[in-house]
Formats: structure tokens, C-alpha cells, sequence
């Protein structure tokens, strides 16, 4: 229990609403990219809803690569407060009975999620440019 | 530091049960509800297993007539059932609800009677399934039970009702599950375990139990979808009235992808708690472990549409599913090379757990790159419906739940029984099932080049195909006998195995710090952890204390009482004492009642009329307030310095399991109710004239003059937290029947709306969504009044107080939630028809 009382008297490392956007936001930003994006070309091939097209390339993947990059500029600013988070609590070294452990646990999960995140928006830009539409 | 004997006997006396039969039925310990699980779950892995043999035999020789296509048909789909609904996912359920309060550190799962609900109404809907088989009305669809074919054109008889109630029984099983699995993980573990301490066990089966929270409502919305079809005339999955049969698949593969993950990660838990006990040190990569289960858990709903790559979407939409299918194979990777870099480091101590493990690594990783392959969009096709796929998921699932489960049967049976099992038997065991499963698998990849379509019968001689398929046959009898020795050995063992240690192996947490087999309360004394395996690095998990006092003592834990620490989310910060309700027979007779409201849906909708009040009579019982439950000395009291009890926390701010369990009862029904609105986009993106036919847009005056009665509920309801606050419990309970009264009224407009309406649900596909949502949302506003009534009831009967606002404010939640769930509806039902109507087409 004292091990207890000292966690909760440090003062947090990190502000909350950095360490959650970092933690969250890569998520919901894919989740909302793929399923939007899903829908949107659903939509095109039946109702045709983008009816322009603008440097050789239609409306929807233009739409699309609007989205990813939007998508993309979340992620990266996920990331950027995800690493000052961790350099504000990347001082502490293991073991496990690190009094702000897991702070620096949440931290790395930020990171690691904004990275498998952002190389799935890269992946599915590749296919945004590359794939038929319909 | 020290626990008297007395107070270990009376430890036993409060947290255990009669040993009649009587008390067999009501209990409700998280030991002996897992177990159940466990050992139902293994006999319809049996059942499942036989179906598959007798499936072997028939393909054994082209045109072989052992079975008719009929029998056939309903055997495949029972296996599929049986191992994905009655097996994996349950089975897995009941290893967790044993083992989660004792890895984290507590005395039993935090809504016990909850969870022995959950079980009994698995067991119901188990027995329905298979009882099905034996008067020819078993299901005989296929495990995903596509549309149109499961419509009642095609198939008329009982057995896609008996699927659809009975698997939407099963989803309800797990639900609970799931909720009993997240909230004991969120408050009830030890003090100290932070969530960086927290066993990678627990991480997995906490991700899969968010999973079913959003995978299985989904489901249930499909069956019921499909139910109504069938008995009532709706036309969701008929083209000719506007509605889609993909929708169904839409639906379903939501639910179905998640479902993969569902049942192997808990394997993958498995797996991590056995590989560092016999790699003789911790695990390496903690941290991208747990977090592989969250990505997982995340990436398994946006693959969903890799299941639909032959039903004509888009190319460039399933080429983002595609893309997702690929990338999941990063986290499941970071999965297998822990475990190889954990092996390479540590001091490998080869027992049969560690052989399973093994096995798992090498069937998994085959299941794994046969499921790369499939996830690129032109292979699918090649290989779609062939006996390729079916290669695939059985290398996937027995890989990764088959395999991690009987090593953790054989690694965590010492501790369940006393015993160990016996080694040369499970090496034995161990090495036949390993090898029957590949020399019965591995040829149906081959089988699938060549062009052997699944769900077949039987198949013509010539094709090249005779060969392979009767050494499969032969295959999987060795595999069977592999099996069979494995039961053998848990039976042998069970009666005359060797006695067995508190810690056989040596592991580091904190389930073997219990005795062998574990006490009812499973811990004298609620540890404390300071590490991820406490019992390797502490000299103690007991408290570093100056006054030498026992978590239990120091926060007025009484052992006459079933109490347990309840703990802060994140930190584990010791904030309530948590009383546990003891043993009671509600829980099998409601789920007799709910099988009974399910199974008349089958059979004779009178039935389900009368069980549906039934049900209400039931669950009000199981809210009655103990008479222990009125005095304030037990709710309140405790000696100096001890913490509230959860009835009175909730006045301080904390949260309580009430509040827990609310809050992910809500969360489901926010999920049903998002997949009725997604259902009802979905038909309206696929016809050009909404709503379709000659209906015109909705009325929307009535509908919002009705809507706003029900949001000024919100009113009364603040009113009435806010006089429980004060302690004003005549306040209190006029405010909520002041909401009741509102939300009636709302249910009155509804009654008048529906009333005057020129179509019906049968009407059209857009009849069909627009009635049943509006029904829908009216049953849950009839079960707010129920609450509120309920509420108001012992509101003005003086039983809360100031302090105990814990029920109140739980039915103050649910009001609310009814209040805003309606807000998206209405605009739904009531405003896009005008933004997104024919006239936009």
C-alpha cells in the first residue's frame, strides 16, 4: 500500500489529454478513415456521388487521398505528442516497480499503435492511387 | 502478518456451499462456474469431433452413400456450431472466469450470479442444438447461415430457427461473459497491479471480452433480422422488396471475423503464461505483447469484408480490407517472435505443456501464411469455397485455440485438481494429435489446388481427388486416437495421479500462490504485487507494512462476510470493499425462462408471450435487496479506517460494480441499436426511391411532439440524482416516476403513430427497418419504465439513502441512455428520408 500512496502523490508526468489523444486518436482515425472510405466507394459505383475529376484522377480518389492525408496529418500529430510523452517520462528505466510505470507503459503503447496505423494509411494510399475503382 | 485458523475457517464457511444437489445448482463461484464450462465445453468439442470423423468416413471413397446429403449437411453445419459456439469461445470463457480472480488477486468475479446466468443459458442452448440432431431439425445452413438460402423459400423447416434462437441465446451467454470478464478486470484486481502488471493472460481474454461487446450484438440484430423474415413476413434479405441478401453477410462477417480473434487470443494468453514458467524467465516484449492483443482486437473489425471478396464489392473498397488482412499479420508476428526470442534466452525445461506450445508455433505460423495468401484478393478467388480455405481456419483455429488449450489444460490441472497429469501419456498424446492433425490438414490445401470444393457430400471418381481424401479419413482417426488418450490421461489422472504442489512448475503468478486445488475464497489474504511475476521476484506478495496488517485487516475486510478490495482502473489503488452476493438458484431458473422465451420463437410465439413477463417477474426477484441489504450497520459499518463498501461508494465518487455493469449494458445496446441504424443506411444506399414504393416520407410532427415528451424525461431523472444526493428520497422517487410518466407518454404517441401508419412491417423492405427499430426502441423505453418503477418503488420504501444511491443512480443511467439513443434514431427514421430521399436521386 505505501508503494501505492507514492504512485498517487507523484505529480503526473504527462498531461491526460495528451497521453489519451496519443493513445486514441490512431485508432479512431483509422476506423473512421476505413469504414468513410468504404462507404464513399460504395456509394460511387452505385449512385456516382463525386461527379468531377480534377489532374487525370475522379472525384472519389481524389476525395480519398484527401482523407488519407488528413488521416495521415492525425496520425503524425498522435505521434509528435506521443514522442514528447515519452520524453517526458523517458527517464525511467525498468523494472516493473517503477513508480510511474505505467505512464511510460501507455506511452510506448501511443507509439506503437500510431506506427502500425500509419503504415496501414500508407499502404492503403498505394491502393487508393493504384486500384480500379469499381 | 498471520491468518488464524479461525478466520480461515470461517473464510470457508462464507465462500463456500451445501453439497446437496441443490446446492450444486445455486452455486455461483467463479471456480466452479469456469469448470463447467470447461468440462460442457470439452463434451461438445467431442460431439463436434465425431461429427467431423463421421464427415471423414463419408468422403472416405468418391460416391460413398455412409451419409445422405441431408444427414451431411446438418452434420458440417452442427460441427461448425458446435466448435466455434458451444467450444472455442466458451471454452475459452470458462478458462478465464476460473483463472482471472486468481491471477489478479481476488476472491471470485464481481457479478458471481451473473456469471452462473451465463453458463446455465449456454448449457440450454447447447442442449437445443444438438438435441435438434436427433429429430432432424438440426441446423443445416453452414455455421454462417448465408441468406437467401436460410430464408423460409428455401428452407422451410425448423432448423434455421432452431440456429438462429438458439446461436442469439449463445451471443447473450457471452455477453455476460464478457461484461463479469471486463469489470473484474477493471476493479477487482490486487492492489499494485497497475495495468503494466497486469498478466498477459489477462490482457488477452480483456481485448476478446471488448470484442464480443461489439462483435456479437451485430448477430443477434442478423438472426433477428432472419427470424422476422421467416415468421412475420419482413423483407431485410429479399432483393424483390428492397431488401439484400449481403447485408446479411454484412452482418455477419462483422460479427464472424472478430470471432477468429475471439477464440484465438485467449489462446495466445494461454501461451504466454506457459512459456515463461518453462523458459525459466520472464517473457520478453511485455509491452508489445499486450499491446499485439489490443491491435488485434482493433485490426479484426476492419477485415470483416475479406469474407466478401467474391460477392462483386468494389475493388478498390476491399482492397482497404485486404490491406488491413495484411497488416494483422504484423501483431500476430510480434506474438510468435516473443516467444522465440523468450525460448532463445531462457533455459528451456521441455514438459508436455511446452511441447503444445510448440506445436501451437508451427501450426499457427502455417495458418498464418496460408492466411497472407488468402487475404490478396486474386488468390482468394482462386481458392474461394475449396478445400483450401477449409485447411486454412483449421490450421488457424486448432493452432491457435486447440493446441494452447490442452497445453494450459495439462499445465493449470495441478492446480484445478491436486493432481498432475501424467507425463508419458501426454507426451504420447501430444505427439499423435500433433501428427494426425497435419497429415489430416496439410492434404486439403493440396485438395483445394485441385479444385475440391467444400460443404460436398460426396464426388464423382476420376477427379483425382480419391487418394488424398481417404488418407485424410485415415488421418484423423489417428488424430481421434491422440485426442482420446488426452481425456484419458485428464480421467486417470484425475482419479490416481500423483499429488501435486501448491507451485508444480515453478511459474510466477499469482494463481500458484493459492493451494492446490484452491480454496473456495481462493486467497487468506488479498496480495499485494509489486511485479509482473510476483512470486518470482518478491520475497513476499504480502504488504510491506510497518504495522505487519493484512490488506484484509487494514481495509476491513470481513471474513464472515464475502468481501473482496475493489481497485482503481488504472492504478489499482485499493477503493472499496466489494460485497458479493452468495449462492442462489435465480440464475438457472432465469435462464430456464430465457430458453423457454427463446425456444418459442421455434415453435409457438405463445410461448415467448408468456416468457417474456416471466422474465421481468424473474429478473425483478433477483433485484430484491437482501434483508441484510436494509440495514445501514452492514452496508455502512466496518471497523476504523476500512473502506465503503461498494453500495455506499458510489455517494463518494467512485465507481461500483453497479455502475460498471450498467454501463456496459448500455454499451450493448448502443451497439444493437448502431447496427439497426447501419442496417437501415445500408438498404437505403441500394434502391433509388426511399422510402420504397408508394410510401411516402414520415410524418415528422407527431414523431417529435412524442420524442420531446421522452427527452424531458431527462428533467425528472437529473432532478431525481441530484435529490438523492440530498438525501431526499421522497424527492427521489416522485422524480422518477415523473420520467415514467414521460417516457409512457412517449410510448403513447409511438402506439399512435404506428397505429396510423398505411404500411406495416410486411409491407417492404423499408417497412420492414422502419418498424422494427421503432419496436425496438419502444421495448427499451419500456424496460426504463420497468427500472423507474422498480426505483420509485423502493425509493419511497426508504431504501436509498444519501449514501446507498448505487441502484439509483444505475436506473438513472439506463433512463438517460434511452433518452440519447432516440436522438440519432429519430433523425434516422424521421429526418434523412427528406435529406436523402428520391427526390436526391
Amino acid at each position: 500500500m505505501t508503494e501505492d500512496r507514492r504512485e498517487r502523490q507523484q505529480p503526473e508526468p504527462v498531461g491526460r489529454f495528451a497521453l489519451w489523444f496519443a493513445l486514441a486518436a490512431p485508432v479512431v482515425i483509422w476506423v473512421v478513415f476505413l469504414n468513410v472510405g468504404y462507404v464513399l466507394i460504395g456509394m460511387e459505383c452505385y449512385w456516382s456521388i463525386f461527379p468531377f475529376s480534377a489532374w487525370g484522377l475522379s472525384g472519389l480518389r481524389l476525395v480519398l487521398i484527401g482523407m488519407t492525408v488528413l488521416s495521415a496529418v492525425g496520425i503524425i500529430l498522435a505521434s509528435i505528442i506521443g514522442l514528447a510523452n515519452w520524453r517526458a517520462v523517458g527517464g525511467e528505466r525498468g523494472p516493473q516497480r517503477d513508480p510511474t510505470g505505467r505512464y511510460r507503459f501507455m506511452v510506448i503503447a501511443g507509439l506503437i499503435l500510431s506506427g502500425i496505423f500509419f503504415l496501414q494509411l500508407v499502404w492503403s494510399s498505394v491502393h487508393i492511387i493504384l486500384t480500379d475503382l469499381c | 502478518m498471520s491468518t488464524s485458523n479461525d478466520a480461515i475457517s470461517t473464510l470457508e464457511r462464507t465462500w463456500g456451499r451445501p453439497r446437496t444437489i441443490l446446492g450444486w445448482l445455486s452455486a455461483v463461484n467463479h471456480k466452479a462456474i469456469g469448470l463447467r464450462y470447461i468440462v460442457t465445453g470439452l463434451v461438445f468439442f467431442m460431439l463436434a469431433g465425431i461429427a467431423a470423423l463421421l464427415m471423414r468416413i463419408q468422403l472416405a471413397f468418391p460416391e460413398n452413400t455412409f451419409l445422405n446429403a441431408q444427414a451431411y449437411n446438418q452434420l458440417f453445419t452442427m460441427h461448425g456450431v458446435a466448435m466455434m459456439f458451444l467450444f472455442a469461445v466458451p471454452i475459452m470463457e470458462g478458462v478465464a472466469i476460473y483463472l482471472l480472480p486468481l491471477k489478479l488477486g481476488t476472491r471470485d468475479m464481481v457479478f458471481p450470479r451473473l456469471n452462473a446466468f451465463g453458463y446455465w443459458v449456454y448449457l440450454f442452448s447447447g442442449i437445443t442444438l444438438f438435441t435438434s440432431l436427433f429429430f432432424g431439425t438440426a441446423p443445416d445452413g453452414g455455421w454462417f447461415n448465408y441468406a437467401p438460402l436460410s430464408e423460409s423459400r428455401y428452407s422451410p423447416g425448423l432448423n434455421i430457427d432452431i440456429w438462429a434462437t438458439a446461436v442469439s441465446m449463445l451471443e447473450v451467454a457471452a455477453l455476460v461473459a464478457a461484461v463479469e470478464i471486463i469489470a473484474t478486470t477493471f476493479i477487482a484486481r490486487a492492489p499494485g497491479m497497475t495495468i503494466n502488471r497486469i498478466p498477459l493472460f489477462v490482457w488477452a481474454i480483456v481485448i476478446v471480452a471488448f470484442m464480443i461487446v461489439f462483435a456479437m450484438p451485430p448477430l443477434i440484430v442478423a438472426s433477428l433480422f432472419l427470424e422476422m423474415d421467416r415468421k412475420i413476413a419482413t423483407h431485410f434479405f429479399n432483393a424483390a422488396q428492397g431488401g439484400d441478401p449481403i447485408l446479411w453477410q454484412h452482418l455477419f462477417w462483422f460479427f464472424g471475423h472478430p470471432e477468429v480473434y475471439i477464440m484465438f487470443l485467449p489462446g495466445l494468453g494461454i501461451v504466454s503464461a506457459i512459456i515463461p514458467t518453462f523458459s525459466r524467465r520472464p517473457i520478453i516484449g511485455y509491452i508489445p505483447l499486450a499491446l499485439s492483443f489490443v491491435i488485434i482486437g482493433f485490426l479484426s473489425f476492419g477485415v470483416w469484408v475479406h469474407h466478401m471478396f467474391a460477392t462483386g464489392r468494389a475493388p478498390l473498397g476491399m482492397s482497404l480490407f485486404s490491406v488491413a488482412s495484411f497488416v494483422i499479420a504484423i501483431p500476430s508476428g510480434i506474438q510468435i517472435f516473443a516467444a522465440l526470442a523468450t525460448f532463445w534466452y531462457g533455459r528451456l525445461w521441455f514438459r508436455v505443456p511446452l511441447l503444445f506450445v510448440f506445436g501451437f508455433i508451427f501450426i499457427f505460423v502455417m495458418g498464418g501464411i496460408t492466411g497472407v495468401m488468402i487475404a490478396s484478393i486474386p488468390f482468394d478467388l482462386q481458392v474461394h469455397d475449396t478445400y483450401f480455405i477449409v485447411a486454412h481456419f483449421h490450421y488457424v483455429i486448432i493452432g491457435g485455440v486447440l493446441f494452447p488449450l490442452l497445453g494450459g489444460i495439462y499445465y493449470w490441472f495441478p492446480k484445478v485438481t491436486g493432481r498432475m497429469l501424467g507425463d508419458v501419456i501426454g507426451q504420447a498424446s501430444f505427439w499423435l494429435t500433433f501428427i494426425g492433425f497435419n497429415l489430416t490438414f496439410f492434404p486439403m490445401h493440396i485438395l483445394g489446388f485441385m479444385g475440391m470444393p467444400r460443404r460436398v457430400y460426396t464426388y464423382l471418381p476420376g477427379l483425382g481427388w480419391e487418394g488424398l481424401n481417404l488418407f485424410q479419413t485415415v488421418a484423423a482417426f489417428v488424430l481421434a486416437i491422440g485426442l482420446l488418450l488426452y481425456f484419458l490421461n485428464l480421467v486417470r489422472s484425475l482419479i490416481g495421479g500423483s499429488r501435486a504442489s501448491d507451485n508444480p512448475w515453478g511459474s510466477g503468478e499469482l494463481e500458484w500462490l493459492t493451494s492446490s486445488p484452491p480454496a473456495n475464497y481462493n486467497f487468506a489474504v488479498v496480495p499485494t504485487v509489486r511485479d509482473l511475476y510476483p512470486l518470482w521476484y518478491e520475497q513476499t506478495v504480502l504488504p510491506e507494512d510497518d504495522q505487519a496488517m493484512s490488506p484484509d485487516e487494514r481495509f476491513g475486510l470481513d471474513p464472515g462476510r464475502r468481501e473482496t478490495i475493489g481497485t482503481s482502473v488504472l492504478d489499482a489503488v485499493p477503493q472499496q470493499r466489494m460485497i458479493q452476493p452468495s449462492i442462489s438458484l435465480i440464475p438457472i431458473v432465469a435462464a430456464a425462462v430465457l430458453w423457454l422465451t427463446f425456444v418459442g420463437l421455434v415453435f409457438d410465439v405463445i410461448i415467448t408471450l408468456i416468457g417474456i413477463p416471466l422474465l421481468a417477474i424473474v429478473f425483478l426477484i433477483w433485484n430484491i435487496p437482501s434483508s441484510r441489504g436494509w440495514d445501514p450497520e452492514y452496508v455502512s459499518g466496518g471497523p476504523p479506517g476500512s473502506l465503503p463498501t461498494n453500495m455506499v461508494a458510489g455517494s463518494m465518487g467512485i465507481r461500483t460494480p453497479a455502475w460498471w455493469g450498467m454501463a456496459f449494458l448500455i454499451l450493448i445496446v448502443m451497439v444493437v441499436f448502431a447496427s439497426l441504424a447501419t442496417s437501415y443506411f445500408y438498404l437505403r444506399s441500394h434502391v433509388i426511391d426511399w422510402p420504397i414504393g408508394a410510401i411516402d416520407p414520415p410524418d415528422v410532427v407527431i414523431p417529435l411532439v412524442g420524442s420531446l415528451v421522452l427527452w424531458v424525461g431527462a428533467v425528472p431523472v437529473w432532478f431525481a440524482v441530484r435529490s438523492a444526493r440530498k438525501g431526499n428520497t421522497a424527492g427521489l422517487g416522485l422524480a422518477f416516476l415523473a420520467a415514467l410518466l414521460l417516457s409512457a407518454g412517449h410510448i403513447g404517441f409511438k402506439v399512435f403513430e404506428l397505429a396510423g401508419l398505411d404500411f406495416n412491417w410486411a409491407t417492404n423492405a423499408y417497412g420492414s427497418i422502419f418498424w422494427l427499430i421503432n419496436v425496438a426502441h419502444f421495448a427499451n423505453v419500456l424496460v426504463a419504465i420497468a427500472m423507474l418503477l422498480v426505483a420509485a418503488y423502493y425509493a419511497f420504501r426508504g431504501y436509498f439513502t444519501r449514501e446507498r444511491l448505487d441502484g439509483a443512480n444505475a436506473v438513472a443511467m439506463y433512463a438517460y441512455a434511452t433518452l440519447i439513443i432516440w436522438i440519432p434514431l429519430f433523425l434516422t427514421l424521421y429526418l434523412t428520408p427528406y435529406v436523402w430521399g428520391s427526390s436526391q436521386t
